[in-house]
């Protein structure tokens, strides 16, 4: 016999208990009731009028949501033709043909490479979480309402009109910079996808804004900061974190469009390059990226909870702990601009003091202290809920070892591939964690339990295995001395640039082949990577069908399936 | 009756646009101080290789002294308005938002003022595009604070008044404050060290 999930038993109580309430009854056309709103937002159908002008907090998260699995699906499917032109060019590099298979040239790899990560951070996992902790949030605390309803509304079509003409400039030729000069024939090209990442920000930053003003201000009377469910404890410190963040990217972006249109040149990097994505970069590099990964851990805490029936034995420990990985991830400082090139009083780099290594350290050992701490109660779980705790749990550990090796001077890993291995393993941590909630709160979002716990298990297991093979092969790579910038490099050789960056794919190059000799190794693990991250593209297609499929139900079908008659189904 | 067995009073929430008010505020100022260190480190790489970053005299500190003069003041008035919107005194709190909405409007002219004084073209050197951007964004800041500022007396005006006028007041007043925080922060970083 199998349960649906229903929400975990928080401090909450109050709220809790009537929500359970409300499940366990059947959903009448006046009940004010979370259920109730469901059916009767499913009663009203939806229109496009409802989608535009509606300010129920649920429709807006579920909205979040949808597009968002949907983008992550995109952008999975980016990668992976991204891998698939890189095992093409290292087998093209013993006959000397230097052309490309999939993109035509480097300039345009270039511009997918880089809008493989800015897809992966601003229109995957931010939105996601985001909508996640629009629905949830206000139920754990007692409200009934977001704090500012028509600026959630306003930040998703922000986000919604900005990642449009992200990914359409970048398309079309623009991106965040060019291997090349920006000439003025892709400026305004450039230019567009500098606004539309400006707007894309601006929008989850509102969002982050209406999130953790609700969380400060309209909680439950009664209800302290101290009792609130670990959930809505990690999204208020991501929110903060992504509030403190993300102003210095639209700082940059404003900076970098006014010298673009200002006919100075935009040169922010040490070394007076004019390459955007060397000033943009830090946000896809630990410590800023771990900042997307706050809200999984209060997801971990919750399934934990929830699956043992009690509340955790140290509470404040996973709350402190929480805390101090958002606190950590504040990356802003990072920048290229403020660290490359200095040097610290011995005369080494920054990157090689150990006061800068410190941080990660300190990240993997509050992951690991985490784990410890509740590992005692994960031998309990019911199976579904341990596959998805340990599956989470698993790929943030990944990534936290791997951020604090790669800092680790005797390794010296600081410029491998292992960067882009924790970058990785956060964004399929972060879908994870998202899937995880959104199982766990499916009656929340979509007042039907979302996905049947089989396909709910063939997801998890699809995303974890690509999840740890795309990791896995790009931690190996960099331990085998492949450079993070892995270009196509020859091909770039061939065309006069300007650019640092070609110097560096020189350099990457040789090193590369040289590493891996004629790159049969090379080719494995990117195959290896390749076939992870189709693996992870697969478990997202499936699941966003079903979102899909939810978000689009009729009314009569919503509200035939209440929780009662789910549970009588079941049982 | 004891009073030590009343019920103990219930816990007042923090005002929730004010909240939203002290996150914006927060996140605008650290875009802000993002510019401003920006700013700093070419500055002083520039000097490190011997560059010149302004002309000698090619900025004056007279008049950007007297928009730091100004916005000092309007912290007097704004705080004024907000005392005056807890007190619900109508004819005080019309006035404090008038004078600080003109203050507003004095240091705008005064911007302008600088830009015809200064002459640089924005492509004429680095320093050119970085002085525009940042006084740019200060000049952003300050419209959106003049707005906020518009929309409580819109507000009063239409009759609010109460708790609910007097937390918009003191949430545009934090966001007015941060304002001038910024504005200390352009002056003492590109007019007086320049």
């Amino acid at each position: 016999m199998s349960f649906p999930s229903f929400p975990p038993m928080t401090a909450s109580s109050t709220s809790y208990q009537n929500t359970m309430t409300a499940m366990m009854q059947p959903a009448s056309t006046n009940d004010h009731t979370l259920i109730g709103r469901i059916a009767a937002q499913g009663k009203r159908s939806l229109s496009l009028r409802s989608l535009v002008a509606t300010s129920d907090h649920i429709l807006i998260g579920r909205m979040f949501i949808v597009l968002s699995l949907l983008c992550a699906f995109a952008t999975a499917v980016l990668g992976v033709l991204l891998r698939i032109e890189h095992i093409a060019h290292l087998f093209r590099l013993r006959a000397d043909h230097y052309s490309f298979m999939v993109f035509d040239d480097p300039n345009n790899w270039f511009r997918m490479w880089t809008l493989y990560r800015m897809s992966f951070i601003f229109l995957v996992l931010l939105p996601l979480l985001i909508g996640l902790g629009m629905t949830i949030i206000p139920s754990q605390i007692g409200a009934d309402v977001l704090a500012f309803p028509r600026a959630a509304l306003g930040a998703f079509w922000c986000w919604l009109i900005g990642a449009t003409i992200m990914v359409v400039s970048v398309l079309g030729g623009g991106g965040w910079g060019s291997l090349y000069h920006v000439t003025p024939d892709n400026t305004d090209a450039v230019s567009l996808t500098l606004l539309g990442t400006g707007m894309t920000i601006c929008g989850l930053l509102l969002a982050a804004l209406v999130i953790a003003t609700t969380i400060i201000s309209l909680r439950e009377t009664g209800m302290s900061l101290k009792n609130v469910p670990p959930f809505t404890w990690s999204m208020l410190v991501a929110s903060v974190v992504w509030l403190t963040t993300f102003p210095i990217v639209i700082a940059n972006i404003a900076l970098i469009y006014t010298g673009l249109h200002g006919g100075q040149a935009t040169s922010f990097a040490v070394s007076e390059d004019e390459n955007i994505w060397l000033q943009l970069d830090w946000i896809t590099e630990p410590p800023a990226v771990y900042a997307l990964a706050i809200p999984a851990l209060g997801i971990i805490l919750e399934l934990l909870y929830a699956a043992s029936g009690r509340k955790a034995p140290w509470p404040t420990f996973g709350a402190i702990a929480v805390g101090l990985f958002g606190f950590l991830s504040i990356g802003g400082w990072l920048q290229d601009f403020f660290v490359a090139g200095n040097l610290t009083a011995d005369g080494m780099p920054v990157a090689s003091d150990p006061r800068y290594q410190l941080p990660y350290v300190v990240f993997a050992m509050a992951i690991m202290l985490l784990v410890f701490a509740f590992s005692a109660n994960m031998f309990s779980l019911p199976r579904v809920k341990n596959t998805r705790t340990a599956s989470l749990t698993l790929m943030l550990v990944a990534a936290t070892v791997f951020g604090a090796l790669r800092v680790l001077e005797p390794f010296e890993l600081l410029e491998s591939t292992i960067t882009t291995s924790v970058f990785n393993a956060l964004a399929v941590a972060g879908i994870i964690a998202a899937v995880a909630g959104i199982c766990h709160w499916s009656y929340q979002l979509f007042g039907v339990t979302l996905v049947p716990e089989k396909m709910n298990q063939i997801i998890l297991i699809l995303l974890l295995t690509g999840g740890l093979c795309l990791t896995g092969a790009d931690a190996l790579s960099g331990v085998l001395g492949a450079d993070s910038f892995v270009l196509l490099p020859e091909v770039a050789l061939d065309v006069e640039s300007p650019l640092s960056s070609q110097v560096e794919a020189q350099h990457v190059s040789s090193a590369f082949v040289q590493t891996f000799d004629t790159g049969s190794i090379a080719a494995f693990l990117t195959f290896a990577s390749c076939l992870g991250l189709s693996l992870v593209a697969a478990g997202l297609l499936m699941l966003s069908i079903e979102a899909l499929t939810t978000f689009g139900r009729t009314p009569q079908q919503v509200t035939a399936h209440t929780p009662s008659q789910e549970m009588a189904s079941t049982t | 009756m004891k009073t030590t067995s009343l019920p103990s009073p219930v816990p007042t929430r923090p005002r929730t646009v004010l909240i939203g008010s002290l996150l914006a505020s927060s996140a605008t100022f650290i875009a802000f101080c993002s510019l401003v260190a920006l700013y700093v480190r070419h500055r002083q790489q520039a000097r490190i290789v011997g560059q010149d970053w302004f002309t000698e005299g090619s900025l004056q500190l007279g008049p950007a002294s007297m928009m730091l003069m100004t916005l000092l003041l309007s912290v007097v008035t704004v705080q004024w308005a907000v005392q005056s919107a807890k007190t619900e005194d109508r004819p005080h709190q019309f006035m404090a938002l008038g004078t600080t909405l003109l203050f507003g409007v004095a240091v705008l002219n005064q911007f302008w003022f600088v830009y015809q004084d200064v002459g640089l073209a924005i492509d004429d050197s680095k320093a050119a595009l970085f002085f525009y951007v940042v006084t740019g964004a200060f000049i952003a800041m300050l419209v959106v604070a003049m707005i906020a500022m518009i929309i409580a007396t819109v507000r009063s005006l239409a009759g609010t008044f109460g708790k609910e006028l007097a937390n918009i007041v003191q949430a545009s007043a934090f966001f007015w404050h941060a304002t001038v925080v910024c504005y200390a922060l352009v002056w003492y970083t590109v007019f007086v060290t320049k």
